[in-house]
């Protein structure tokens, strides 16, 4: 019967690891741009640092990271052709003295990307930087790897004013490059074509992957605790002895997989 | 009626119980690092394999086949978690 289990579970894994996920489920993520600076600028409140101020051509900047990131399909801060975080600040015209970046993939809200940043030591570092005045958003969705998912950009900085730039520490921040005036024309924040769809608005899918294969999974394993439990009640009941492993062990074991699947959250952070 | 040999076993349990509880609690408080949790999924599941080995030798009962259904199912236990993890 296990074995059986293990082929079943097998093939889900395969089958999301492998297939394009180009079927009728799609990514259910409900996360607004907006409310992403509002989460954020919750954050520093509580941490007692400065309102940081939306930047239109921040949020262009990261639209445009966004969209690189599905045209040339890496879920990375660098491209794999070099591009660098920083090369899309200076597409729109940012100047910047001190930037940084975090990303967030396939969150269902913008409360738990937040909360994903906030609990990882470096992106949190970014999010509460004293060094950032202004942030920008951007929400992509489009095929990565095969599947569809939600790319949450996030970029962070602090407009060059003619002063010397100063190294920036943070873990995803770059050297200063210039000291010029910042000067950007804001840039249509909605793009449609044939396989990606980048938006400013949440989008209203039904149901997301992750939850029907964390919903399958779970079902399979306490199918499996379940036979273990009776198992061990059976043997005890009976005072039966038989050559085999420790029944009780494989299902405290089996009990532990159900609990870590029940806490395991989708998204995923850089 | 509970068989004695349950309670003798209970020294032994304690442990496994931690291993368990330790992989559930990294997990929890890192949350935010997939690598790291398929990290830990992998030591818990070789965690349950070593642990049985070394509990039947201890108890002489040590057979290769049930080496065998140890690491059935940890790569059970193993295969459901990562195919939730790995879907992001």
């Amino acid at each position: 019967m296990a074995l059986t289990m293990i082929v079943v579970i097998a093939h889900n894994l395969l089958s999301f690891l492998s297939a394009p996920s180009v079927g009728i489920l799609g990514y259910a993520a409900n996360i607004n741009p907006q409310k992403v600076v509002e989460l954020t600028n919750e954050k520093r409140a509580e941490a007692n640092e400065a309102t940081l101020i939306y930047s239109e051509s921040l949020s262009e900047a990261a639209r445009l990271k966004g969209l690189d990131m599905l045209d040339q399909d890496y879920w990375a801060h660098v491209a794999p052709d070099g591009t660098e975080p920083w090369d899309f600040f200076a597409d729109v015209g940012y100047v910047y003295r001190f930037a940084g970046e975090n990303l967030a993939r396939d969150f269902a809200s913008p409360e738990s990307a937040v909360e994903a940043w906030m609990a990882s030591p470096s992106h949190r570092e970014n999010m509460l930087s004293t060094k950032y005045k202004e942030i920008g958003i951007a929400v992509v969705e489009g095929d990565l790897g095969g599947r569809d998912t939600t790319l949450v950009v996030q970029l962070f900085g602090t407009p060059s004013t003619g002063t010397p730039s100063v190294p920036v520490a943070a873990a995803h921040a770059p050297p200063s490059t210039a000291n010029e005036e910042v000067r950007v024309e804001p840039r249509p924040v909605s793009v449609v074509n044939s396989s990606q769809v980048v938006t400013n608005t949440p989008p209203t899918l039904p149901i997301n992957q992750f939850d029907i294969a964390k919903a399958i999974t779970i079902g399979v394993v306490f199918i499996v605790v379940a036979v273990l439990a009776v198992d061990v009640a059976f043997i005890s009941r009976r005072g039966i002895n038989r050559i085999g492993g420790r029944a009780f062990a494989h299902l405290s074991f089996m009990v532990m997989i159900l609990i870590i699947l029940v806490v395991v959250k989708s998204g995923d952070i850089l | 009626m509970v068989n004695k040999r349950y309670f003798r076993h209970i020294p032994h349990y304690i442990p496994l119980i931690g291993i368990f509880a330790a992989g559930v609690l990294a997990f929890l408080f890192f949350s935010y690092d997939k690598q790291f949790q398929i990290g830990v999924a992998i030591s818990v599941a070789a965690g349950h394999i070593s642990w049985g080995i070394v509990h039947h030798l201890i108890h002489k009962d040590f057979r290769p086949e049930i080496v065998l259904e140890y690491i059935v199912i940890s790569a059970l236990g193993l295969a459901a978690v990562l195919s939730v993890i790995l879907r992001v």
